[in-house]
């Protein structure tokens, strides 16, 4: 009788180093690896093989039989633009929809009116969108301080749910990391006091 | 309307915005009644996808109460209730005719090589998402589907985007019967891979992760085989051995430009932006999958280029499957499904936020606390 080779799963954290498997001829799984909720027979699991056929497949076959030979094919009605759109080269003129949600603005916006003169093999396309990106941010954190809407970091990034939705282990350390923090400005303070003094 | 806006990277916030407007005769306006945060907004989130503009609305998963039509639109009325799949597609241009929905050429201004999708950056038009109360819905005549009977609210939120992909993913890994399939990542899109692996006849179904409750839950769900890849020295040659040195017939991407498990990857696609995200996950599948086997990549990157063994891909003999998800073609094979009961969407769904606390679900959902695996969004005016 062999052993079993799929042994109860641990975490992780809980396996030596050692066990980490990967070189030698050892066949053994990982600790972690577990098959427990697999039956030993695949067909016995619910629904196995109801797609087998691919004639059950709905991507099958992958192209659906078309008449239309043009990009756009037949179309009736187009969006009229009321801010200014940026459209790929690549494209022979605007599509019949689009968005229109955040219009180029700034020195953002002139970023984004150089990339759009690329084509979309051109890293010169996206690297300056993803700059025009970072300018557009901080554009618009100095606009919002104007306008008396300032970023509120702590409440956009929700720093407190990692606290909130942390378990105890996760509190713990965090607590530990705190303290150390609080202790170590505390300790700075004294040791700047004493030398001051002296 | 309040709506989730974007801030830059890790940063987002509920703002009050002007309510959508009909701009084309096609448009309809849905009051949203769910959405959900999907694991490509994460990619948003860490501002990993060019173009992506202060004040953007995230939200490409969500149902909600048709408010109002544009003229051209008769298939729905006001007052129902419908699914909007995340592709935005007009049903007719050269891709749409042949299926492909995902590629629609009628909806997208800003790049060619990918569609419209809502709340997804201006790299792919610009939509305001629905991580909102009200959103724009182009092409209303052709993309919202009414949820149908016998589909619950939170299995057809889940039927616009999530489990629709994965199912595409396993039917893009070419699954014959026996044959066993690696899925990287047990999120959303992976729990689903594995799921509908199964249905395609599967013979084995292996999950890999580095988040031990997320393949416990796939291990269940699936089901599935698990290991966290943390536990290896080596994971490709981890699975060459448990696949008796053959390698896996199909690997499926399910991760993206977010992924673990490569400090250089994770240096030059996250911290210096030097490549569209960390290609770890595809590294790993075109490694650890046989010779002649099929790689599917369904885990979103940015556009521009990614560190990947290309080398491999053509020695290997890798026939490469990828695409973003057709929705509308799923949907009907996929009810079925769901009323079987042979795939139960809602199940993942782990938290649920008001719309007013959205910083706190990305957070929750991005630093994976309290075993979240689907976070959905319950805008204000919902049950309006």
């Amino acid at each position: 009788m062999t052993a079993n080779p799929y042994p109860e799963e641990r975490k992780w954290y809980e396996s030596p180093k050692s066990a980490k498997r990967a070189l030698g001829d050892d066949p053994a799984p990982a600790p972690s690896h577990s098959n427990r909720n697999v039956p030993p027979n695949y067909r016995d699991i619910r629904g196995w093989g109801a797609d087998l056929d691919p004639a059950n497949r709905p991507m099958f076959p992958k192209e659906l039989p078309s008449d239309v030979t043009t990009a756009r094919g037949e179309v009736r009605d187009w969006q009229t633009p009321t801010m200014k759109i940026h459209m790929s080269v690549e494209h022979p003129n605007l599509t019949p929809v689009f968005g229109t949600s955040c219009p180029p603005k700034g020195l953002s916006g002139l970023l984004r009116d150089y990339a759009y003169q690329f084509g979309e093999g051109s890293n010169r396309h996206w690297m300056t969108l993803v700059l025009a990106d970072r300018v557009d941010m901080i554009e618009s954190m100095v606009s919002d301080a104007f306008r008396g809407r300032g970023d509120n970091y702590i409440a956009e990034k929700a720093w407190s749910a990692n606290w909130k939705y942390a378990d105890d282990a996760q509190r713990r350390r965090y607590a530990t990391i705190a303290a150390a923090a609080v202790g170590g400005i505390v300790a700075a303070m004294l040791l700047r006091k004493v030398f001051i003094r002296r | 309307m309040k709506a989730m806006t974007y801030r830059g990277p890790f940063r987002v916030r509920v703002e009050e915005k002007p309510d959508p407007e009909i701009l084309h005769p096609n448009d309809a306006i849905i009051r949203v009644t769910r959405a959900a945060i999907c694991g490509s907004d994460i990619h948003l989130y860490h501002g990993l996808m060019p173009d992506l503009r202060i004040g953007h609305t995230f939200g490409h998963e969500f149902i909600g109460v048709v408010e109002e039509l544009g003229p051209n639109v008769d298939n729905l009325k006001i007052g129902d209730k419908v699914l909007v799949p995340f592709n935005v597609c007009c049903g007719t241009c050269y891709f749409c005719s042949r299926g492909l929905y995902g590629n629609c050429h009628n909806t997208n201004p800003n790049a060619t090589a990918i569609g419209g999708i809502y709340g997804y950056s201006h790299t792919c038009g610009g939509y305001d998402g629905g991580q909102a109360e009200y959103v724009r819905v182009p092409f209303a005549n052709f993309g919202p589907e009414k949820i149908p009977e016998g589909i619950s609210d939170d299995d057809a939120l889940l039927l616009t985007d999530a489990c629709p992909t994965g199912y595409h993913a396993a039917q893009m890994a070419d699954i014959k019967e026996g044959q066993t399939v690696l899925i990287f990542g047990a999120g959303p899109i992976g729990i689903f891979a594995a799921r509908s692996a199964w249905l395609m006849g599967a013979g084995r179904v292996i999950v890999t992760d580095h988040l031990d409750y997320r393949l416990d839950f796939i291990s269940r769900y699936g089901p599935a085989e698990t290991v966290n890849f943390t536990h290896l020295k080596d994971p490709i040659v981890y699975f060459k051995k448990i696949t008796d040195y053959i390698g896996a017939d199909a690997a499926i991407d399910a991760v993206g430009c977010d992924a673990s498990g490569s400090m250089l990857q994770a240096l030059m696609g996250f911290h210096l932006k030097a490549q569209a995200g960390n290609a770890v996950a595809l590294h790993w599948a075109i490694n650890s999958v046989r010779k002649g086997g099929t790689v599917v990549i369904i885990g979103a990157y940015g556009p521009p280029m990614n560190l990947a063994p290309i080398g491999s891909l053509m020695n290997k003999g890798i026939t490469v499957h990828a695409n973003q998800c057709p929705v509308k073609r799923q949907l009907p094979r996929l009810y079925e499904h769901v009323r079987n009961g042979l795939i139960k969407p809602s199940e993942i769904i782990t938290h649920r936020f008001p719309l007013e606390d959205i910083a706190e679900g990305y957070r929750v959902f991005t630093s994976k606390l309290d075993g979240c695996i689907k976070p959905v969004i319950i805008p204000h005016r919902a049950a309006a």
